[in-house]
């Protein structure tokens, strides 16, 4: 039970905006995007803590030991450029998600949000906000729920030429979207994986036969309310609060898990917690100038795609590096999968930003 | 990389081609659309809810930030009757909203 509650904490903004995006704009045939970014994560999360097990080393002090102190210094400060710009998405869409349960004032919900997930990082313990997101985030299991009530799977029809690029930056966004719950286990990232399916299909099921795109954060648990009426619908928005809290508080952590790992500090030290606070602060600040929710996760999650290899490369030499890793070592097959991943998440990298500016950050 | 994103999110422009209004209607069509299924969701399960009337209310604003682009926005050299058609369609969706929202309170 345990290891489910932790990895519910997998599902993130990015998952839920574009596999229900995806799904409204192309029916089922982004669906095997969820299946390549998931093995792709699964391979990286393992191979991630078979490193630290055996090494003792985290994430950031193999991107240092890597890539040397010049790449890996940017590759850092993208890094926490990213958590800022998601963790402002994720505020946002908290306090969207507590103005549409209490109908309070949006601004005073996200400052609201913000001051209790800091409150909750500073005096209780992470296994306890662990329990309390993941048991909350386990309530998004009611848009499978409502997937399987709703779907109707009929053959999809092929994406007309004009759309290509569309489709291009929706399977990008989903391939990336998954890759970046990097910090939850492999228990959390299956069940993620469901919910994100559960998503598209309810876009392609009650979104696209009725011609809508979902642009608004408030469309997104509208499927679920279809076959599971109002309890249905609040359970769902119970659920993308957990979701999000979780995943708000683990990208405001994940700046000072990633500056201490890089600089071998210690994480109970004073910069871990001023890297935190000051993290919440200029998210929420960022998110309270106006700038939509959705719109920053399009760039969160087109940024993180593009900086993904620079994480995955330095784990997946380390992995493989007999010397260091010995018997524990990645072993031949998996180690030509993890290639050939890298290869798929250089060709997605590369193309991440071209198909953004091509497509108006994924306007229909 | 940052500059791109700047200049991706400061693209917009006043002057609207045929496209850019052809992309406006579809995104009018669609809101229009989800006010019907939110009207859908409240009627099948008979309850009006706090997030209904909220969600109604995100609509609105959404329809008016179209109305507020549009009137402010220049057509292309034979585009003036398409863009009028596209303010028309906005502006009913609009009013179809204000209406909305009375309904869903």
């Amino acid at each position: 039970m345990k290891r489910i509650i932790r990895h519910t904490l997998g599902i993130s903004l990015g998952q839920i905006v574009f596999a229900t995006q995806a799904g409204a704009l192309f029916g089922y045939s982004l669906l095997w995007t969820i299946l390549l970014g998931t093995i792709a994560i699964i391979l990286y999360v393992e191979m991630c803590g078979r490193v630290a097990a055996v090494t003792s080393e985290a994430v950031f002090a193999v991107v240092r030991s890597r890539l040397g102190k010049g790449l890996g210094t940017a590759t850092l400060v993208s890094a926490n450029l990213l958590g800022l710009i998601s963790c402002a998405a994720m505020l946002g869409a908290i306090g969207i998600v507590l103005h549409l349960l209490t109908g309070w004032n949006e601004r005073l919900m996200i400052v609201l949000g913000a001051v209790a997930l800091g409150a909750l990082v500073w005096f209780i313990s992470v296994q306890w906000i662990e329990r309390t997101f993941g048991l909350l985030g386990l309530l998004m299991l009611a848009f499978v729920v409502a997937a399987v009530k709703v779907s109707h799977f009929a053959a999809t029809a092929p994406v007309p030429t004009h759309q290509s690029l569309l489709y291009g930056y929706f399977a990008v966004g989903i391939f990336s979207a998954l890759l970046m719950q990097y910090k939850v286990a492999i228990s959390g990232v299956a069940l993620g994986s469901l919910v994100t399916c559960a998503l598209l299909v309810l876009g392609a099921a009650v979104f696209r036969p009725r011609g809508i795109f979902p642009d608004l954060l408030s469309s997104m648990p509208l499927p679920a309310a279809l076959p599971l009426g109002r309890a249905g619908l609040w359970i769902a928005l119970l659920g993308m609060l957990g979701s999000l809290g979780g995943a708000a508080v683990q990208t405001a952590m994940s700046v000072g898990y990633n500056t201490c790992e890089f600089y071998a500090i210690r994480s109970e030290a004073p910069p871990f917690t001023a890297a935190w606070v000051s993290m919440l602060v200029l998210a929420t600040l960022i998110v309270l100038s106006g700038v939509p929710p959705l719109k920053l996760v399009h760039y969160s999650i087109v940024l993180g795609m593009v900086m993904m290899p620079l994480t995955y490369y330095p784990i997946l030499v380390a992995a493989g590096d007999r010397a260091r890793m010995g018997e524990h070592a990645t072993k031949r097959v998996a180690h030509a999968l993890g290639w050939a991943f890298l290869v798929l998440i250089g060709v997605a990298a590369v193309c991440a930003i071209p198909l953004m500016v091509l497509t108006r950050v994924g306007r229909p | 990389m940052t500059a791109v994103f700047v200049a991706v999110a400061c693209s917009g422009s006043h002057t609207m081609k045929h496209e850019q209004l052809e992309l406006e209607m579809r995104q009018l069509r669609s809101l229009d659309a989800e006010a019907q299924l939110l009207q859908d969701v409240v009627a099948a399960h008979h309850s009006k809810s706090r997030f209904a009337l909220e969600h109604a209310r995100y609509l609105q604003r959404s329809a008016r930030e179209h109305v507020r682009a549009l009137a402010h926005a220049q057509p292309e050299p034979g585009s003036e009757a398409a863009l009028e058609r596209v303010r028309a369609a906005a502006t009913r969706l609009d009013e179809r909203f204000v209406a909305l929202v009375l309904e869903m309170q």
